[in-house]
């Protein structure tokens, strides 16, 4: 019901603007100029009046029946039980609701507006009170931004979204008005009407284009959203009918304007022809507002995991391994470029021949590029993780790794496992792997398989949430492999992203918190320690919790294993550094990436500190215990400094769905 | 004019999209962390949200295992982040919990979700 309320009332507002615009923009100078000119013209405005009355009506039950339908959404009770109070809820206490009271405040004026214009006498102040009802029609039609996602986003959002509903307001509206017009005006008025829509057109156009292209950015955010959601594709579908209608126009304004100043008979069928396509028009512009209607309910693509529906995608893959495949695919972008920008001045003037030559290179160059961009695909290739990279799911996979997958890959996957000589392919170096891929192409090779090797496919014999498990495992088991060459006592500028898991830890006296902190993070010295040999380290960094307090760093203590710390240890648990306890997933998962040698594992040392930067990486790492406390730490304050001066960046993708 | 229309045209073909479309406020994070085992009994369940909520229809609670409300049926949004759910508990024996949480964000969708949570004896 909320989709049929919301495609009238969207309606109704881009109708009440429209027509407004139009008839104080476009039709009334023409028609007083006409007046003066020719005669006295037969009186539309009761018409004009009546329309904007039914169309105010329409618009004020369409916002009735759609504050009623989210009553019942928001309180999650069926229609039959929403009662005066659960209303008196939304309208008062929920944006939504307040708006909507602004919104009825506005429909009442516009609707005294209208009835003064009617019984109003003279010309002066029936344009003042247009005027007037214009704006007020232009907030009704505006304030339907915050109804949508953009009342949750940023302003930047909510201003495009503005802009978008006004263009489809000033084009979409007039468009009655314009067929009404043409079907009663003699010609002399009818070229100088379309002329003045073109403009407003041809400006709402650029304006519906830019917006548009804003909006998708936040709402949809790349191209497998596009087309791998329900939120995408039916935006896609809206494309569709957008170009249709701007092709309708194009007609239109290019060749039917210029026939309508030619002879009587030619211009008698132009103009036939130009009501027949702004009818047409409208038709499709109603549509796209029923697809709005349905927008409103769906979830945004951005929000969402995209499902790939195709068997092939394209990447930049093949180009970056190979330095010739991409200068061909730079050569074939210049010659796609030169044969579009030929098409486009083939066609407006008019030289077919041009315009052909230029078309036929830019589909020659797109082939091309698409034949060497095509990598395989799947339906989850895009897919987003539904747990968050964290070590319990991390610690899941590795012990489904231990039973499955080591005996073909090898405990390090590096495919040096038992069975692995007597395989006919090489099983694949998972740690290259890992993080080579994206994490829903390796979730349908371990649950599908790979045809013509001998990887199986797991499922159902493992659940999906389980593959995720694995896969965020077989991430975490490349970047240690990575880490054993990039992790060093120094900050690196900005190479290899090694992602530190996530986990929840409790310290003395302190509720449970996790690393990664909703408000944002603070660098973090994560210190595994074994007592007794790590006392005097720790003793030094209780010393100096103030001095890690003020350069906003925290420190977290966790012991190597699951033993409770000693109380020797415990001192100064305030300011920046506390001694936690963590579950067992925890230390497994971290002492993964204190491996120091890429072939071989080794037993996880005595002690292993880690630094992590604002983002959620690892970016340094100290391994054992350090003959001087006091050198250690200072070298942990010089790299802390470098990491709180460093740019801030996107946090680190955590693989959760949002 | 005619020279500038060509182009707006060509970029028309590119892109067009209305945003007026909504989000769910999905559940981001949680403390008590979804999944946990805790040693000392929490003094409230913060439940942070991606989206801003409304206050009205927003709520949660947290039930023992033999499915009794145990929380002190206060939950709110709270006033400074709108993102942020809390309900406070009293001191809880240890077993295992679940919360159980229902989220209307401002642009008027709602979504409901639960996790459970352990404290250790």
């Amino acid at each position: 019901m909320i989709v049929a309320a919301r495609t009238v009332h969207f309606a109704s507002a881009v109708l009440l603007f429209g027509e407004l615009l139009f008839a104080l923009a476009i039709a009334t100078p023409i028609w007083r100029e006409a007046a003066r000119t020719v005669g006295p013209r037969p009186r539309l405005l009761p018409l004009a009046l009546k329309f904007g009355a039914c169309t105010l009506a329409a618009s004020v039950i369409s916002a009735i029946a759609w504050l009623l339908g989210e009553a019942c959404v928001m309180s999650g009770k069926p229609i039959a039980q929403i009662g005066g109070d659960t209303v008196g809820l939304v309208l008062s206490r929920t944006v939504f609701g307040r708006l909507w009271v602004w919104r009825l405040g506005l429909a009442i004026v516009l609707a005294a507006l209208l009835l003064a214009i009617g019984r109003s006498t003279r010309g002066r102040r029936r344009l003042r009170l247009a005027v007037g009802a214009l704006l007020v029609a232009a907030a009704y039609l505006a304030t339907l931004a915050w109804t949508g996602h953009a009342g949750a986003g940023p302003p930047a959002q909510v201003v495009s979204d503005v802009a978008h509903l006004i263009a489809a307001g000033a084009w979409l509206g007039a468009l009655p008005g314009l067929v009404v017009l043409l079907g009663s005006a003699l010609p002399v008025d009818t070229v100088q009407v379309t002329r003045r829509f073109s403009t407003v057109g041809v400006l709402s156009v650029g304006t519906l284009v830019v917006s548009g292209v804003g909006n998708a950015w936040y709402l949809v955010g790349d191209l497998p959203a596009l087309i791998g959601t329900a939120y995408g594709r039916l935006l896609l579908a809206k494309l569709a009918l957008f170009a249709a209608m701007v092709a309708l126009a194009a007609v239109n304004r290019f060749s039917l304007t210029a026939r309508l100043q030619a002879r009587h008979a030619s211009s008698l069928s132009a103009s036939r022809s130009l009501r027949r396509n702004a009818t047409l028009e409208f038709a499709a512009g109603m549509m796209v507002l029923a697809i709005v209607g349905l927008l409103g309910i769906t979830v945004p693509g951005a929000h969402q995991s995209p499902v790939w529906p195709f068997s092939y995608t394209l990447s930049w893959q093949p180009v970056q391994q190979s330095f010739r495949l991409g200068t061909i695919v730079v050569v074939a972008g210049i010659v796609a470029c030169v044969g579009a920008s030929t098409t486009v001045r083939g066609v407006f003037r008019s030289r077919w021949r041009l315009a052909m030559a230029g078309f036929a290179a830019m589909m020659a160059a797109a082939a091309i590029c698409t034949w060497l961009l095509a990598v395989p695909a799947y339906p989850t290739t895009y897919a987003t993780a539904p747990v968050s990279y964290a070590a319990d799911s991390i610690v899941r996979g590795a012990s489904l790794y231990a039973r499955s997958c080591s005996v073909c890959h090898g405990p390090l996957g590096r495919g040096d496992g038992p069975t692995a000589a007597s395989l006919p392919i090489v099983p694949a170096d998972l740690a290259a792997h890992g993080s080579s891929h994206r994490p829903g192409e390796l979730f349908w090779w371990v649950a599908h398989g790979i045809p013509g090797t001998p990887m199986p496919g797991f499922s159902p014999h493992f659940s999906d949430a389980e593959i995720w498990d694995l896969v965020q495992f077989l991430r975490a088991q490349s970047d240690a492999a990575a880490a054993t060459t990039t992790l060093s006592n120094h900050v690196q500028p900005w190479r290899v992203a090694i992602v530190a898991p996530d986990f929840a830890f409790e310290g003395a006296g302190r509720e449970q918190e996790s690393l990664r902190q909703p408000q944002g993070n603070p660098v973090t010295l994560l210190v595994l320690y074994t007592l007794p040999q790590s006392l005097p380290y720790l003793r030094a960094l209780a010393v100096e919790t103030g001095t890690f307090g003020e350069i906003g760093a925290r420190v977290i203590a966790i012991p190597m294993s699951e033993t409770e710390a000693s109380n020797n240890a415990k001192r100064g648990g305030d300011g920046g550094l506390i001694f936690a306890t963590v579950p067992m997933d925890a230390i497994t998962a971290y002492a993964m990436f204190a491996r120091q040698e890429v072939e071989a594992d080794s037993a996880p040392p005595v002690q292993v500190d880690y630094l992590i930067d604002r983002q959620g990486y690892i970016r340094a790492r100290w391994i054992g215990v350090p003959d001087s406390p006091a050198n250690r730490i200072a070298e942990i304050f010089d790299q802390t400094e470098l990491l709180r001066r460093e740019r801030q960046r996107a946090p680190a993708p955590m693989g959760h769905l949002h | 004019m005619k020279r500038r229309l060509p182009i707006l045209v060509t970029l028309a073909s590119a892109t067009v999209f209305v945003s007026v479309a909504r989000a769910h406020a999905f559940l981001d994070h949680a403390i008590p962390a979804a999944g946990s085992a805790l040693h000392q009994s929490p003094t409230e369940v913060r439940l942070w949200f991606s989206e801003r909520l409304d206050p009205p229809f927003s709520k949660a609670e947290v039930q023992d295992q033999s499915s009794n409300r145990v929380d002190n049926g206060n939950s709110q949004v709270d006033s400074d982040d709108r993102k942020l759910l809390r309900i406070s508990l009293p001191p809880l024996a240890p077993g295992r919990y679940r919360v159980t949480w229902r989220a209307v964000s401002v642009d008027t969708h709602a979504s409901t979700g639960e996790f459970t949570f352990d404290i250790a004896p």
